[in-house]
């Protein structure tokens, strides 16, 4: 491989720069004790991003007889003008977007391998192909990254470029980051968890939310 | 059984005596055997009686373990520390018993209130007051939820036989049971199988136990009997769950058409090649073997609902 390539390569590979990638500009309300953003900046390799508040709400899931609080769910995008909020167009709109992040602050305590389950469990729900190599790299990621703890955040930021290749940085509850990349179905998978086909009543709910992006 | 062992070699004897002797013989074993058999008799009732001693202090001290401090503290989202006292209440408990105790309890949750001369100058009970009796009746409906998740599968069929089928004295309260049952189970799957990578065969076999011990609820002739309400908390809301609700929809967490779905991808997702480590090919075959051998149940399990 030339020089030239191999560095173009690494370019496409950390479109966005590998620290501190995140920062969510603070709002003026707060869900469960969780400061909801106005808006964030995500920082790529060459530019710093604004991206736009879509929505933000709680996660809550039925154990037995109660609602248990799991997190708190904060989602922008690089274009709100062009984002549908429809149950039916959410997920299709995020062809026009170029950037997005997800920001998810933990109630409960959750292993990280609970955490990949839930994600897979939720991009099965969409049809996403979990065996694209994308996919399969992000959940990796999940699954070795650090347990959720209660009061702790994880950030998930992805940018797309001209050509349609995928970069998303994780970065785990610990500020641990890793990046991964992908094609389309990464940029569409990761946000259908949340935007998609609901993989249970309780992100149904949360969509439903999200979508009003109040 | 030993009894008749002793009449068999008695009878035994018998044949080689002449006639007389043999009559008389005959008399006298008939005579013997019978006192044997009383004293066997005696020594059966005894071991009954004291077998079932040691099963009615079985069942107080898991009842005690239910209801320690330790394990009545916190009780949700699932009153884990009542876990091992329910399993240990299942194994005791006689189905009369279990239906009786889950009859007693809800008559607490429904009755009990609290004294009136505990309310303050404008009639409201106080904060801890409305705390503890919700408590109280959150402790009772928690080891109904326990008993029932944890109750061996071959005495639900005898309640459902009995209490339903038979109708019995608790048919309403094993409705309840059976509804406290697929509640509870559907939590546990979904908070442990269902919520970690199936990658043992051990713990697919388990779901697939667990989940089957709902689903044959989900498709009783009575299901749509099977229901809860409890509308007698002070503070809190009523918990109120039927296995399906008006529009015929079941809960994410028991509903089996879904479930089984998603452990049958699990096989693929999670179970490739047994997840085995290799040092015994006998192991790896067993293994593999139940792994095509549960995988056909789920099979069947997925067509039953289509």
């Amino acid at each position: 491989m030339k020089l030239s390539a191999l560095f173009l390569s690494l370019l496409l590979v950390t479109q966005i720069a590998s620290a501190g990638v995140l920062t969510i500009e603070k709002g003026n309300r707060s869900i469960e004790g969780v400061n909801v953003g106005k808006s964030a900046d995500l920082v790529t390799i060459s530019s710093t991003q604004k991206l736009d508040y879509i929505g933000a709400g709680l996660r809550t899931k039925k154990v037995l007889v109660a609602n248990v609080k799991v997190y708190v769910a904060q989602i922008f995008l690089d274009n709100i003008g062009k984002f549908v909020r429809t149950d039916a167009g959410a997920v299709k709109s995020l062809a026009d977007m170029k950037a997005g992040a997800i920001h998810l602050t933990f109630l409960r305590g959750v292993d990280a391998a609970t955490v990949q389950v839930s994600f897979r469990d939720a991009l099965d729900a969409n049809n996403i192909d979990l065996n694209n190599k994308g996919i399969v790299a992000f959940l990796s990621a999940v699954k070795e990254g650090a347990d959720a703890k209660d009061g702790k955040s994880m950030n998930i930021s992805l940018a797309k470029d001209d050509k349609g290749v995928v970069t998303v940085v994780y970065e785990n509850t610990a500020g641990v980051e890793k990046t991964i990349t992908g094609d389309e179905t990464l940029f569409k998978g990761i946000l259908s968890i949340w935007l998609g086909e609901p993989a249970d009543s309780g992100l149904e709910t949360l969509r439903a939310v999200i979508l009003k992006g109040e | 059984m030993k009894s008749s062992l002793i009449i068999i070699s008695l009878l035994s004897f018998v044949v080689g005596c002449d006639a007389i002797d043999a009559m008389k013989a005959t008399k006298d074993m008939k005579s013997a055997t019978n006192s044997m058999n009383e004293k066997m008799d005696k020594t059966n009732i005894g071991i009954q009686e004291t077998n079932d001693s040691v099963r009615k202090q079985k069942l107080i001290l898991s009842i005690n373990d239910m209801l320690d401090d330790k394990n009545t503290k916190d009780l949700e989202p699932v009153a884990i520390g009542m876990i091992a006292g329910a399993e240990e209440f299942g194994k005791a408990a006689t189905t009369e018993e279990t239906i009786k105790y889950t009859y007693k309890l809800l008559l607490e949750i429904k009755d009990v209130k609290p004294n009136e001369a505990l309310k303050d100058t404008n009639g409201n009970y106080p904060a801890s007051v409305v705390e503890a009796y919700d408590h109280k009746k959150m402790i009772n409906l928690s080891q109904i939820y326990t008993i029932a998740g944890f109750y061996p599968q071959d005495k639900v069929d005898q309640i459902i036989n009995e209490q339903i089928y038979g109708g019995g004295r608790y048919q309403r309260t094993a409705y309840i049971f059976l509804m406290a049952r697929v509640q509870f189970l559907g939590t546990y799957l979904q908070e442990t199988l269902f919520a970690e990578p199936l990658d043992t065969v051990e713990a697919m076999r388990e779901l697939i136990v667990r989940l089957g011990a709902m689903d044959s609820i989900l498709k009783s002739p009575f299901k749509d009997k099977v229901k809860i309400n409890i509308d007698t908390f002070i503070a809190r809301d009523p918990i109120v769950a039927s296995l399906y609700d008006d529009a015929g929809k079941m809960e994410d967490s028991w509903n089996a058409p879904k479930l089984w779905k998603k452990v049958l991808k699990r096989f693929d997702q999670d179970l490739k090649d047994g997840n085995v480590v290799e040092g015994s090919s006998v192991k790896t075959t067993d293994v593999q073997n139940e792994i095509t051998q549960l995988k056909a149940t789920v099979q069947t399990y997925v067509g039953s609902w289509q």
